[in-house]
């Protein structure tokens, strides 16, 4: 071991001295290549003495717990390793920093303090080989030993990412861009910041080129200027950078953040221009490539700003306390102080809710208040929000008048007033807003000429009049909904709707088209009381009337008591049997395999039915019939009803022939009246024949058609009383 | 014996006790100083970062989402190619198809004919946009549109295309990107559900929209996409009973909610209070929703710009029109599927049919929103799940024919809420069949989407079954030139 202590304690007494013989001629050393290749170890050597050496400095907590002797072993043989290595690290620093690119103050300092770092530990490590006492002195020459180091380490890091590697996550932001920021500070040094100036700093000048200085960037490198303004193709930087990726020379070195595509046109745009470094985007000629970009730019740092407030935030409870289902209020980012609000619901509003928000007055820069029943009077709240940005007011309550007081929201970019009454004197506010950017306010008081007038006067505000009602293009009105509504009696009534104000709702209920001024005019839902076809068209002013609205009703039934099929359906429709004529339950149109239709095709349809009172007059029976003719389902041939005291004793009442259609008719589920003079048998039967022979119009002429039925009802009222009072009174509006 | 066992597993001696004690704090203290929000709210972490608040500013703060569902031709609506009318009724080259594969509807035709726009194109605005005669009111709008046409997607039939388009994944187990939304921004509000769907069908050929779209997946279920009903009354079940007035469903529902609460403090449930919470919700939509359907408040020419249509409940006009009025209201994500696009054949027909019921209301929709000022906080998009094929399929006729599904490119469109107005982002081939500039996967339009509201795609994450999920899983890239 003593012969390893003495290797050491010479090799690195060696060193020192070398390192002071350098330090003395330090310009004339050239260092030969494959020492370079040395030198370049020091990034990853000098971690070796920083560890030993700190390692050193907490071994005293050891000293207790082990016996004296081996404690001073274990001192001795850290301490000859750490002097060995920081002597080594120190002379390969040495090497690399005669390497091209490294010169500057801190390259300077931090040789010096390298090199003192060397012969420090050399000394201590001196003094315990030799068995001086550990005693005070050593401690403190310990303790100073650290403090070299940290300085070193820290000076030494400094070159290699930077003075400010460290610091720069808490250091505050730089100025915002404005229009008055040069295109050169926007646009041209955050491309260098973030792939250049690493290299090309006034500490690590690699070829010579120090970026970081508007005067020595312009001076160049060894190789000459950087670039020549106005003249990209010729200027250096640009060659440098359109080199391929792997050539010796291009920039920045392989396997370091490369130029995007747009940076690099963003640098031969800039060089191509003049290379200006003062030009501000504001007197940027417009049609200078690098505007749009400069413009963009400056929007991006306007939407930064937004995260960028700089008042105090609002405690978190304030904010949760005013959060309540009608109004929210919120951080616009995670992390920002600046607060948006908005209020819902026009019904349940109360002046509250605003005047509530002024706790948080100088962190809100958003409100949103569209719809609210927000008076005048309000006002004097919204004045208060001295910070808001955006406020949107469209269709409130407000006349349009007094908006001057929003002069006070010095900082509002964004103006929303659509919907309100305002005029001309709008101007008067906006001239107290000098930030002001949008106004919106379409379907307002103002005409297009007062527009025009507001926009000449203030060019910079982009003023939004949105659609203006010029087209006299006729348009048609969509037709009314026909509702289907159970009134207190449980009877089905019928409403007719449109969302449209100002529909006037004309409707007929004996088939026909209805018309824009004899049919009755729609006032309050119907009540048939008969089967019923009600068609409706809306009209209004100004529009072409709607399509035809149709549907079809069949009202309650008087009671039947039973029900008795003579003939059985068609064994593949047999619906829900006799009951089911009776049970109020409706086919479906499009499907007469859906078990609510009884079909009829070898034999007619023929059947009982017994009136639970049969005191009640019967004035006409109606048949729910399918039409389908596609399918062979048609209207029958021909219907009878028999009335009589029961089965055996019937008598023929009625006889009807129904008319037959020319063509294919659309699907459709129709009622087939019987009108009959009142009656009041307690027994009726009716029967449908099928027609027997199809028309010569359809493919399957000459065949049976089918007669689907799947209702069959009894009413004891004329048809007279279906249309209710009133509505025959024509509307004088139309 | 339970007592005993409590007991003994409390037993703990004083030493050990203090001793964990002390470790156990500390260490939460030292995690409490990287995890900010460590205390604030224990359910609020998505990748570390709170839900409920935007990441970073964002650009737009809802979404209106006009999905155009069965895949519109790029090539008769907004992605102009002369080249293929040049060529009408050649074989489609092998060199530009490159063996790329078919759907089987085409896979077996010998011929691929190519086919030119029945349609005349012709360019607008400032931008000079190109846009075909079938959409003349969008034409009056590109100046506030971007118009992206290389998007692309990994999915050659509707299905799993729509679900991808929608949920980031072919296969429908994932949210959708408005759950997605509704789980990091919440809702704006509380009185409505933060992502609302709207269905509409047109004339044409159509194709399923099914409620896996609108899907929560594995998020909570409150984040699901609340499906609104095409009748008048948009959502159901919202009016009172026959015979009951406001105040007295008020006094239910205090009463109701005394028992609740009563329950609350017998058995503990969290789902109780959540219980209290949906009913009082649902109350106050009750005073909500008649505000959104009213249309009084409307001036006449609302009804003009959108088309009368727009009063005809369930058609694409009126949806476009609630959607405005649903986002004016602060709902988040407001998804509207327009069906019957789907034009294998029978195009010329059926394609100037849609495009007449889907041109004016949502060139309105734009105009609206521009006029009141919510254009720039409201991101609009128009697009379907993929392009159709530059050649025939079928027959080619004189005056009719049709085109297959076409992942390689197709068109979409967005405008406002932080997109760059009035510009065309990508390019396809002269034959409108591959990419050659600039291609946005499903992927990079999420994760742009997501960028606009103030969410780092990659941040905005659930964990489900082991791992984090996010709506564009491994991938995507935000499109930083359609920003801005």
């Amino acid at each position: 071991m003593k012969l390893f202590y003495s290797i050491i304690s010479n090799t690195v007494f060696a060193i020192n001295l070398v390192l002071i013989f350098f330090l003395l001629v330090e310009e004339q050393v050239i260092v030969p290549e494959w020492l370079q290749a040395v030198g370049r170890m020091h990034p990853m050597l000098l971690h070796l003495p920083i560890g030993l050496l700190l390692l050193l400095a907490v071994l005293p907590l050891l000293r207790k717990s082990i016996p004296e002797s081996s404690y001073y072993e274990i001192q001795l043989f850290v301490l000859a390793l750490g002097s060995f290595t920081a002597a080594g690290a120190a002379l390969m620093g040495f090497f690399l920093a005669r390497e091209s690119g490294y010169s500057g103050e801190l390259v300077d300092q931090h040789m010096w303090a390298g090199i003192g770092l060397s012969w420090m530990t050399y000394g201590l490590f001196v003094w315990l080989k030799n068995r001086h006492p550990n005693n005070r002195i050593f401690q403190l020459g310990l303790l100073a030993n650290v403090l070299v180091l940290i300085l070193a380490g820290h000076m030494g890091a400094g070159i290699t990412h930077g003075e400010d590697f460290v610091w720069a996550p808490l250091q505050e932001d730089k100025p915002a861009i404005t229009e008055m920021t040069p295109v050169y500070e926007a646009l041209v040094i955050p491309v260098f910041q973030q792939k250049c100036f690493s290299c090309h700093n006034d500490q690590k000048a690699k070829g010579g080129l120090i970026m970081t200085d508007v005067k020595r960037f312009r001076k160049g490198g060894d190789t000459g200027a950087a670039f020549l303004p106005g003249d990209h193709l010729e200027s250096l930087l640009v060659q440098r950078l359109e080199l391929p990726e792997d050539h010796e020379e291009h920039m920045p070195p392989e396997g370091k953040p490369q130029l995007t595509a747009e940076e690099v046109d963003l640098l031969k745009d800039w060089i191509a221009e003049g290379a200006d470094m003062t030009i501000t985007i504001q007197d940027l000629a417009e049609d200078s490539p690098l505007k749009p970009l400069a413009l963009s730019q400056l929007q991006a740092a306007r939407n930064d700003q937004v995260v960028n407030y700089d008042f105090t935030a609002a405690s978190s409870s304030t904010i949760e306390e005013l959060n309540i289902p009608f109004r929210t209020l919120n951080p616009i980012a995670n992390g920002s102080p600046a607060l948006r609000a908005a209020i819902f619901i026009r019904e349940t509003y109360e002046k509250t809710f605003l005047e509530e928000l002024l706790k948080v007055k100088d962190q809100l820069v958003d409100l949103k208040l569209d719809h609210l029943p927000v008076e005048d009077d309000e006002l004097e709240v919204i004045r208060q929000f001295k910070r808001l940005e955006k406020l949107n007011l469209n269709n409130t309550n407000l006349s349009g008048k007094g908006l001057e007081v929003l002069g006070d929201c010095k900082a509002l970019r964004s103006l929303s007033l659509s919907g309100l009454p305002v005029d001309k004197t709008i101007a008067e506010a906006i001239r107290l807003l000098p930030k002001l950017e949008e106004l919106f306010v379409w379907n307002t008081g103002l005409d297009t000429t007062a527009i025009q007038a507001l926009r000449s006067e203030f060019p910079s505000v982009s003023i939004q009049s949105g659609y203006l009602p010029t087209e006299t293009e006729l348009l048609q009105l969509s037709p009314p909904v026909v509702k289907r509504i159970e009134n207190r009696n449980g009877e089905e009534e019928i409403e007719l709707k449109h969302s449209f104000p100002g529909v006037v709702i004309r409707y007929t209920l004996d088939g026909t088209e209805p018309d824009s001024t004899a049919s009755p005019a729609y006032e309050e839902a119907i009540l048939p009381t008969r089967y019923a076809v009600i068609k409706a068209k809306a009209f209004r002013e100004n529009w072409l009337a709607s399509d035809l609205s149709t549907a079809t009703f069949f009202p309650k039934s008087v009671a039947i008591k039973e029900a008795k099929l003579l003939n059985a359906p068609n064994q593949k429709y047999t619906g829900s049997g006799a009951p089911g004529l009776i049970d109020g339950k409706k086919g479906f149109v499009n499907n007469f395999q859906s078990p609510f239709w009884l079909g009829f095709r070898q034999e007619a349809f023929s059947a009982l039915f017994y009136p639970e009172d049969p005191n009640i007059p019967i004035t006409t029976i109606t048949l729910s019939l399918l039409q389908n003719i596609g399918s062979y389902i048609m209207l029958p041939m021909a219907v009878e009803v028999w009335g009589g005291s029961d089965a055996e004793h019937l008598q023929l009442l009625k006889k009807l022939k129904p008319e037959l259609p020319e063509a294919y008719l659309p699907n459709e589920i129709k009622g087939l009246d019987i009108p009959i003079s009142p009656s009041t048998f307690a027994c009726y039967k009716i029967v449908a024949h099928p027609i027997s022979a199809l028309p010569a119009w359809h493919e399957g002429k000459g065949d049976r058609a089918w007669v689907f039925v799947d209702e069959v009802y009894f009413y004891n009222q004329e048809s007279s009383t279906l249309i209710p009072e009133g509505a025959l009174t024509l509307n004088s509006e139309q | 014996m339970d007592k005993e066992f409590l007991e003994s597993r409390l037993n703990v001696n004083r030493r050990q006790f203090l001793g964990k004690l002390s470790l156990g704090l500390g260490s939460v203290a030292l995690g409490s100083l990287l995890v900010p929000d460590l205390f604030s709210n224990g359910d609020s972490l998505a990748g570390g970062l709170p839900l409920g608040l935007p990441h970073f500013a964002p650009k737009a703060k809802r979404v209106i989402y006009l999905f155009q569902n069965g895949a519109p031709s790029q090539l008769e609506s907004f992605d102009y190619k002369p080249k293929l009318r040049e060529m009408h009724g050649q074989d489609l080259p092998e060199s530009v198809r490159q063996g790329q594969r078919l759907t089987g509807m085409t896979s077996g035709q010998a011929k691929f004919p190519l086919v030119g726009s029945k349609f005349d194109f012709q360019q607008y605005g400032k931008s000079g946009a190109w846009v075909s005669e079938l959409f003349p009111h969008t034409a009056k709008v590109v100046d506030d549109i971007c118009f992206i046409k290389t998007m692309h997607t990994e999915a050659i039939n509707h299905d799993p295309a729509l679900t991808f388009m929608q949920t980031g994944a072919q296969q429908g187990n994932r949210p959708s990107m408005g759950a997605w939304m509704s789980y990091g921004l919440g809702s704006e509000n509380k009185n409505l559900p933060s992502y609302c769907v709207l269905l509409s069908r047109g004339p044409g050929n159509g194709q399923g929209v099914y409620s896996k779209l609108w899907t929560n997946g594995f998020l909570d279920s409150i984040h699901q996409g609340v499906q609104f009903s095409n009748s008048e009354d948009p959502v159901l079940y919202l009016g009172n009973p026959e015979g009951r007035d406001k105040a007295s469903r008020r006094r239910m529902l205090d009463k109701l909610s005394e028992l609740n609460s009563q329950n609350f403090e017998n058995f503990g449930d969290p789902e109780i209070n959540t219980k209290i919470k949906q009913y009082e919700m649902a109350y106050r939509m009750q005073t909500a929703v008649p505000e959104l359907t009213d249309l009084s408040q409307e001036p006449e020419h609302i009804v003009r710009m959108y088309g009368p249509d727009c009063l005809a409940p369930g058609s694409y006009a009126a949806n476009c029109l609630l959607a405005r009025k649903l986002s004016e209201a602060g709902v988040r994500f407001v998804q509207l599927y327009h069906q019957g696009w789907d034009q294998h054949g029978n195009l010329v027909g059926e394609m100037a049919q849609q495009a007449r019921q889907v041109d004016r209301p949502t060139a309105a929709l734009i105009t609206d929103l521009k006029q009141r000022g919510l254009l720039d906080e409201t991101l609009v998009i128009w697009g379907g799940e993929f392009g159709r094929t530059n050649y025939c399929q079928g027959k080619l006729g004189q005056d009719n024919y049709g085109r297959d599904h076409h992942p390689r490119c197709y068109t979409i469109w967005m405008a406002g809420g932080g997109i760059k107005p009035g510009i065309t982002y990508g390019q396809t081939d002269e034959f409108g069949y591959n990419i050659v500039e600039n291609p946005v996967h499903v992927n990079d339009f999420h994760a742009t989407i997501l960028h606009l509201m103030g969410l780092d795609h990659e941040k905005l994450t659930y964990k489900h079954l082991g791992r984090r999920y996010r709506l564009t899983d491994v991938a995507g890239k935000v499109v930083k030139g359609i920003i801005a």
